[in-house]
């Protein structure tokens, strides 16, 4: 039974050049006619707009002068500031250093802490 | 009728006022050549005609890049087997949440077509064609339905003539084979 099917088979071969290639495909009437004008209409639809250069633009490159003009403003500003501030110590720590010394600044100086620390140590000095 | 001429018609298409025109010229020529190869690859004439549309907007869009390395059909050609991979792959990703294949969707839709006229054989042959690979397939139509020359095949699909030749030859084999498997049951 197999085998006779399979012999069937073998006789009843399909054939692509015996069934010819007959269009089986059709479209709506008029369709290119149709396309041509549907083409035109998305091409329409799809030019690209020319947009105009919004105005900041242009302004930008101001702005960022003006405020790299008002950073150097703060800048010079606190420099100078801190110049002022310097010179007024310095005259200050002149005029300290002009004033005539004291005869307890004198001893002061010429004991010196070394002096100072052996009277707690050596404890003749309490005796 | 006008005749063809395509250097002049490159030629227009450069110029802005009449590239318009010169367009309209070129989907006038190549719109039915055209609509037919990719028709053969979707089957329903919907989604052939919006594949067929993309492609000339694409045409119309990059027109301006076409250096003239091949001639004009062939790099038409070669827009339109593109746009129809792209959307066949659409398709695919589109339908695999789906238990049932794309290609038997398509044979399915291809059953209430109003545009198909085929009885069982033809629409046995369309499930048969739709068993090969994509590239396999375009072979096919493009030689079969299309009788286009070897030669003309190589240079839009960048494959030898040779290797194009034994393409077709296993794809007759392989539809008569599923065809003679068809009518057996």
């Amino acid at each position: 039974m197999h085998a006779q099917k399979t012999n069937d088979m073998n006789n009843h071969k399909f054939k692509l050049n015996e069934t010819g290639n007959r269009s089986v495909f059709s479209l709506p009437d008029n369709y290119f006619e149709q396309l041509q004008s549907d083409l035109g209409a998305r091409i329409d639809q799809d030019k690209p707009v020319q947009l105009r250069k919004p105005q900041r633009f242009s302004l930008r490159p101001l702005l960022y002068m003006a405020a790299m003009f008002v950073f150097l403003l703060f800048s010079i500003h606190f420099i100078l500031q801190r110049t002022t501030e310097d010179n007024t110590a310095s005259t200050l720590t002149e005029n300290k250093s002009t004033t005539p010394m004291t005869a307890e600044d004198y001893l002061i100086q010429s004991i010196g802490t070394y002096t100072i620390s052996e009277y707690y140590i050596d404890p003749e000095l309490f005796e | 009728m006008e005749a063809f001429d395509e250097s002049r018609i490159l030629n227009d298409l450069k110029q802005a006022t009449r590239k318009r025109s010169a367009f309209e010229r070129l989907v006038k020529h190549f719109s039915e050549p055209l609509y037919w190869q990719i028709r053969k690859m979707v089957l329903s004439h919907d989604d052939a005609n919006d594949v067929l549309q993309n492609a000339f907007i694409k045409i119309w869009t990059n027109i301006d890049q076409f250096r003239g390395d091949s001639k004009l059909s062939t790099w038409m050609y070669r827009i339109a087997i593109n746009e129809t991979y792209t959307f066949l792959n659409k398709e695919r990703a589109r339908n695999q949440a789906s238990f049932t294949d794309l290609e038997d969707r398509m044979v399915l839709s291809l059953q209430s077509d109003p545009y198909f006229s085929g009885d069982e054989t033809e629409l046995k042959l369309q499930k048969a064609i739709l068993s090969l690979p994509d590239k396999q397939r375009l072979v096919f139509t493009m030689k079969y339905y299309e009788d286009m020359k070897y030669e003309d095949m190589s240079e839009i699909l960048g494959t030898s003539v040779g290797a194009l030749k034994a393409s077709y030859f296993h794809a007759v084999r392989k539809v008569e084979a599923y065809m003679t498997m068809e009518e057996s049951f």
